[in-house]
């Protein structure tokens, strides 16, 4: 077979909503879970559909467009460089926290090292400098201190309540 | 059917005959439960036959076998709910061709089949079940003595089988003080432990085997009479996978005739029958197959499975499904793999709602340090794990996190104090550390001591002394060695000499002299080259180079104008950070223009961190960038 002939392989993946995907190879290669289901069945045929039960499809069309993105920074030799953070930046910006914990789940079953750790980082800064009860409302977080217990907590640390963002 | 069953999901029951799964009555409020069983014999294929078309989803209890003959009866299924850890009693290679989901019970048995590996293995090593017939036969009037028992810790364990019960295994030996190693069907990047790919050369280097893995075609007899003889007559091994795994006969062979230490065995070949001889032996611990035998365990089993079902009628994501055992039938271990073993510990709360807490422990051990006292009081497990700093870098070792922090070492300069500050490079938030101990007040008494900050334990050591005492000089690290240049000695001459410290050892020894007597230098390593600036005066950089030993003079871009003097200067991953007076820190990207390996140019982007206010009496005297 001449290499120029060769066709540009899609790995056909399948939603637990039933969706399917047609995402390139490079692509659906940064998801460790697919690669290592090839790596695994070299003799797995070429319109194979990869189940992957445990995520749905609108995370992971943000996925695909994420890796899709850092794909292409890689074969350019952008890796690294202001152009990805401020891709990164644009991505982040418009998803809500719950899209974000989907994304996170999604992230983490398909094991995309590189997304999770950008997925959890957006997390912890965006509870940089927020209250207590912001903290609580954005992740859904019961209360479970008494409110002596609560009180205790808060004195201990009083400094870090103030300067802190409005909610 | 009753009406009301009709609007509840239809699920098919396969299930042993005369057993009944102790959660079936819950289970039946929620879904429509078609237990063929449940109906006289002669009625049972053609009510299945009935309802098939209708069947999407089948319990399996037990291990009772799906065969393709039973497959073939049902087209409309997509899922297979298991309620066991291995699933070789379902046809796998039928399912992957049909596309059904095979979903295992792994994830919430793990803890207690792992509990019992370790129980098994310390009763055949520490022969507590050997010494309780002992005693009831009142053999220790008669006999006296005792054999004598054998130590857990610093016994080399081979894993066989490295999935979720594996790796609870191991959590569980490493706490013995036990030296682990693994075999399974692929090298896992996750796991640091030596991977042999061969069961045989795992049982040579190993004075242990536990026996984990599924029961699969190829795993049928892994531990054959040459696995068993290469673990040789002290060797011991323990199996919590499934009896078939072992050669049973080979095994009674070798127990007979003393060719191997003990075995310790919760599963066995032809269930619940067993070789007699087994009960002959001293060095043989039997279990019942039990290791999942607790109400804990069925508890999380019950939640795994009712959450299942539902996810599937939702059409949402299945909790636990491992994709692999559908596909391939290899488990493939991710990250997620403590979604659901957490729950039923912590029955409570999760660290974050919706998200497993594996991933929330992701999310939180980012946290920059200033926003920890804020997330301490948003509920007790945060405040739990945000309690002191010693933990939550302990925990970010245990995960393998490797940001960079800069070290700054500074003086006050109306008090003359000494005290370290650090800045977080993520976040560039500063925090404090506590202060150093047994070390003088003044900054200019030069001394050879040298102390050792332990991130992960938040104090400090003390490390051997250098060979010559110093003060203001410089120090950087290359490939783990701590390197120290020039500076001012006892008698207040400037030195011109430099020595490093092999931190593992604990042994300093002299390298090349710069060739020029410098004070108040400090130092940055960048690419494996320690450069070496005059912190007082002007900018004046050397590099050393560690592979050649010898000094070089180099030239330097100018700095931001905040950065007043003097400088503390250090570098890490391409990028130059200089502390100034009263610790504003400008952070310099750097790219190297010159190739050659004698002259440096760089190209330097300046960004700088202003400092908080308290800290506007400080003077940086070094600063350091440390991983943790």
């Amino acid at each position: 077979m001449s290499k120029l002939g060769q066709a540009k392989r899609i790995i056909f993946l399948k939603t637990a909503d039933g969706q399917l995907f047609e995402v390139d190879e490079p692509v659906a290669m940064e998801f460790e879970i697919v690669k290592s289901f090839f790596d695994e069945n070299e003799d797995a045929a070429d319109d194979t559909v990869v189940p992957l039960p445990n995520v749905s499809a609108e995370p992971l069309a943000g996925i695909i467009e994420f890796c899709k993105a850092h794909v292409e920074f890689r074969a350019n030799g952008a890796a690294g460089k202001d152009e990805v953070k401020k891709f990164n930046a644009e991505y982040i910006k418009e998803k809500s926290n719950e899209q974000l914990k989907e994304l996170i789940l999604a992230a983490n079953y398909l094991n995309i090292k590189e997304m999770l750790d950008f997925l959890t980082e957006t997390i912890a800064n965006r509870l940089k400098n927020k209250s207590v009860e912001y903290v609580r409302a954005f992740f859904g977080i019961e209360n479970d201190f008494t409110p002596q217990e609560e009180e205790a907590v808060r004195k201990e640390y009083e400094w870090a309540f103030e300067g802190v963002d409005e909610d | 059917m009753e009406e009301e069953e009709v609007n509840r999901p239809l699920v098919l029951v396969h299930r042993p005959p005369n057993f009944h799964f102790p959660f079936r009555h819950h289970l039946a409020t929620q879904f429509n439960l078609f237990d063929p069983l449940d109906s006289p014999d002669s009625t049972r294929s053609s009510l299945l036959c009935r309802h098939a078309h209708n069947i999407r989803v089948l319990l399996c209890v037990d291990p009772t076998p799906v065969s393709s003959d039973l497959l073939s009866l049902l087209p409309a299924l997509e899922l297979i709910v298991g309620s066991t850890v291995g699933v070789d009693h379902i046809d796998l290679p039928e399912c992957r061709r049909r596309g059904i989901t095979v979903t295992n019970a792994g994830v919430a048995f793990s803890e207690d089949v792992a509990d019992l590996a370790v129980g098994l293995l310390i009763d055949v090593s520490r022969k507590i079940s050997a010494g309780d017939r002992f005693l009831r036969a009142s053999s220790w009037a008669k006999t006296g003595d005792y054999a004598l028992g054998s130590k857990l810790g610093g016994k080399r364990v081979g894993m066989v089988g490295m999935g979720k019960i594996g790796s609870e295994v191991v959590k569980r030996l490493q706490a013995f003080g036990c030296i682990i190693s693994y075999n399974s069907r692929s090298k896992k990047s996750a796991i640091q432990f030596p991977y042999y790919p061969d069961v045989y050369e795992l049982a040579v280097n190993s004075d242990v085997l536990v026996v984990c893995c599924a029961l699969t075609e190829e795993t049928h007899h892994i531990i054959n009479k040459d696995v068993m003889t290469a673990l040789g007559k002290e060797g011991v091994i323990i199996n919590v996978g499934r009896g078939a795994l072992i050669d049973e006969k080979e095994m009674m062979k070798l127990l007979v005739r003393g060719e191997i230490g003990g075995v310790g065995l919760d599963v066995f070949e032809n269930e619940p029958h067993m070789p007699k001889e087994l009960f002959q032996l001293d060095n043989v611990v039997l279990s019942p197959h039990c290791a999942v035998a607790t109400p804990e365990c069925f508890n999380a089993l019950e939640e795994l499975i009712v959450f299942n079902l539902k996810a599937f009628f939702a059409n949402k994501p299945l909790w636990y499904c491992d994709s692999s055992v559908a596909m391939y039938n290899a488990p493939v271990h991710k990250l997620g793999d403590s979604q659901m073993t957490l729950s039923p510990e912590f029955r409570g709360e999760p660290l974050i709602p919706g998200l497993p807490d594996d991933v929330a422990l992701n999310c939180l051990l980012r946290l920059p340090v200033e926003s920890h006292a804020t997330c301490r009081a948003v509920c007790k497990r945060w405040h739990l794990l945000l309690r002191n700093k010693e933990q939550f870098f302990t925990h970010r070792k245990e995960l393998g996190f490797r940001d960079p922090w800069l070290f700054v070492f500074a003086t006050d300069k109306y008090t003359r104090k000494i005290q370290w500050q650090l800045l977080d490079l993520t976040h560039y938030s500063w925090h404090t550390i506590p202060a150093m101990p047994c070390m003088g007040s003044d900054v200019d008494c030069p001394l050879d001591l040298v102390l050792k900050y332990d991130m992960q334990k938040n104090r400090w050591t003390v490390m051997n002394k250098m060979i010559t005492a110093r003060s203001s000089f410089a120090s950087g690290v290359i490939d783990g060695m701590i390197y120290v240049a020039g500076g001012s000695s006892s008698d207040l001459f400037e030195l011109d000499s430099a020595e490093v410290l092999d931190p593992v050892k604990g042994s300093w020894h002299s390298i090349a002299n710069m060739g020029t007597d410098m004070v108040a230098y400090d130092a940055a390593v960048l690419n494996g080259k320690l450069l070496v600036t005059e912190g007082l005066e002007r900018m004046k950089l050397r590099v050393y180079n560690s592979n050649t030993d010898s000094w070089e003079p180099i030239e330097g871009p100018p700095l931001p104008q905040q950065i007043c003097k003097p400088f503390a200067v250090n570098a890490g991953d391409s990028t130059i950070y200089v502390v100034g007076q009263n610790l504003h820190v400008a952070v310099g990207r750097i790219s190297r223009l010159s190739t050659s390996e004698e002259k440096w140019s760089f190209r330097v982007k300046w960004h700088v961190v202003d400092a908080p206010e308290t800290f506007s009496n400080l003077t940086p005297s070094s600063s350091q960038v440390l991983f943790a």
